[in-house]
């Protein structure tokens, strides 16, 4: 359709559209319109200015229809393109854990419940038991068969912050990480660390059972004879829990729900 | 209608939105706007009462719409594209579409008995009534068509911008518009 189609048809209309052009003349609004609308406005609600509105008008959003749409699309593949992000946000919200580290939880976890009966195998008297302590922390490094190796953390000047931590065969970069990040921190000094090595706290775990929410309860013998049940979250290796226990092998929790 | 003089109207109108006071920017906008919109109301609805009924409607409307007004838009086109969903929403209203099948029999039954064929086809009066009732008996999607771009002067482009379609369809529509007016008017090309 051209423009001359339209100019076509209004030269043939000319005198119908000057009558057009004149109709709003022909009808006017009683005096007390105005009067009459602002009261139903004084009525209502004041509008006011929400999120969606700022969104909606905002400058960098494009006039042209067809540039909007496009803008549309490709905001909507954005918010789409990003629900793995979300995904792992709320994963680490729930978790507890920072978001950087889902992975590594999830690594973690893994390798609790691959190596779980040979955790609660751990023994001070046994070959795979290596216990190193300098002036900072007790470090027992228990080698599983899988090749998997559970190293335990305890700072001296804060226990309470022992950490438990699976360095696994399979998954080489964590491995390093965890490697990496725990040998610089707490066993900075290599050296007396190799020569020196003296009593260290865990010696024997006597009994360890799963708790929900991916937790585990253990009770513990340390080398000074005392026993201890903890808690363990699975994903980052933190004690949740402890407490003060008496050293019976047969842990009543193990058939009592905790 | 001379839209210049408009023009103080909406710039002030969008000052008091971008300040934020609605109700200021509301009392600007009807004290500009209220003859036109009256006027397009009781063309589109046939009746002069619920003309302005329906346009005391649309100012209401634009009142709550006010906050998500996009500056870059004029003025006078969104308040159009306003009234226009508020007449057709009034039309759709089944008392009203009998109100307007009422007064459509009678603009046709005044066209045949009141205006008669050799009526002075170039007095402005006679013409200006004749088209009125014409205007009723088109398509409401024409009506309102041929009111926003004659009327108002309303571009092609805001017009195809408002009925979210493409320049062309709002040509055609147009075209189509005016023929079935003429149509109806009689004055057809044969």
């Amino acid at each position: 359709m051209r423009n001359d189609e339209i100019a076509k048809q209004e030269a043939a209309a000319r005198e119908l559209l000057q009558a057009l052009t004149r109709l709003s003349r022909d009808v006017h609004a009683s005096p007390d319109f105005l009067a009459q609308v602002m009261a139903r406005a004084d009525a209502m609600p004041q509008p006011r200015r929400r999120l969606r509105h700022w969104l909606a008008v905002g400058a960098w959003w494009p006039d042209a229809p067809v540039l909007r749409w496009g803008a549309a699309v490709v905001f909507f593949f954005a918010l789409i393109g990003a629900i793995p992000q979300y995904a792992t946000w709320i994963t680490a919200y729930i978790w507890d854990i920072p978001a950087a580290t889902i992975h590594e939880a999830r690594v973690q976890h893994h390798l609790w419940k691959k190596n779980f009966a040979c955790a609660t195998q751990l023994d001070g008297n046994a070959s795979n038991y290596v216990a190193l302590t300098n002036e900072h922390a007790n470090v027992v490094v228990w080698t599983c068969p899988s090749g998997d190796v559970l190293v335990t953390i305890q700072p001296l000047k804060a226990p309470a912050a022992q950490r438990y931590v699976w360095i696994g065969l399979e998954d080489a970069a964590v491995a390093e990480q965890r490697a990496a990040a725990f040998v610089s921190e707490a066993l900075a000094a290599e050296k007396s660390l190799r020569s020196e090595q003296r009593a260290v706290p865990v010696v024997r775990v006597l009994c360890q059972r799963w708790l929900p929410k991916h937790l585990i309860k253990r009770r513990v013998k340390f080398s000074d004879g005392r026993c201890q049940d903890e808690v363990i979250n699975s994903r980052n290796g933190k004690i949740t829990q402890r407490e003060e226990a008496t050293c019976e092998a047969a842990c009543e929790w193990l058939v009592k729900k905790p | 209608m001379d839209w210049s003089q408009h023009k103080a109207c909406d710039e002030a109108v969008q000052r008091e939105i971008a300040r934020g006071d609605f109700r200021r920017a509301l009392e600007v906008l009807v004290h500009g706007y209220q003859h036109f919109i009256v006027s397009f109301c009781t063309h589109m609805l046939g009746e002069t009462a619920q003309g302005e009924e329906v346009a005391q409607n649309v100012f209401l409307a634009a009142y709550n719409a006010m906050p998500a007004f996009r500056q870059q838009a004029a003025v006078r086109t969104w308040l159009l594209a306003i009234a226009r969903r508020q007449c057709f929403k009034a039309l759709r209203d089944s008392q009203r579409r009998r109100h307007l099948e009422q007064a459509q029999r009678n603009a046709i039954a005044t066209a045949v008995h009141c205006v008669p064929p050799t009526s002075p086809e170039h007095d402005p009066e006679v013409q200006l009534r004749r088209v009125r009732q014409s205007l009723l008996q088109l398509d409401q999607e024409e009506r309102a068509l041929l009111m926003m771009r004659y009327d108002a002067d309303v571009s092609l482009a805001d017009i195809a911008v408002m009925l979210r379609i493409s320049p062309a369809s709002a040509r055609r529509r147009l075209v189509r518009a005016l023929r079935h007016l003429r149509e109806v008017l009689g004055d057809a090309e044969r």
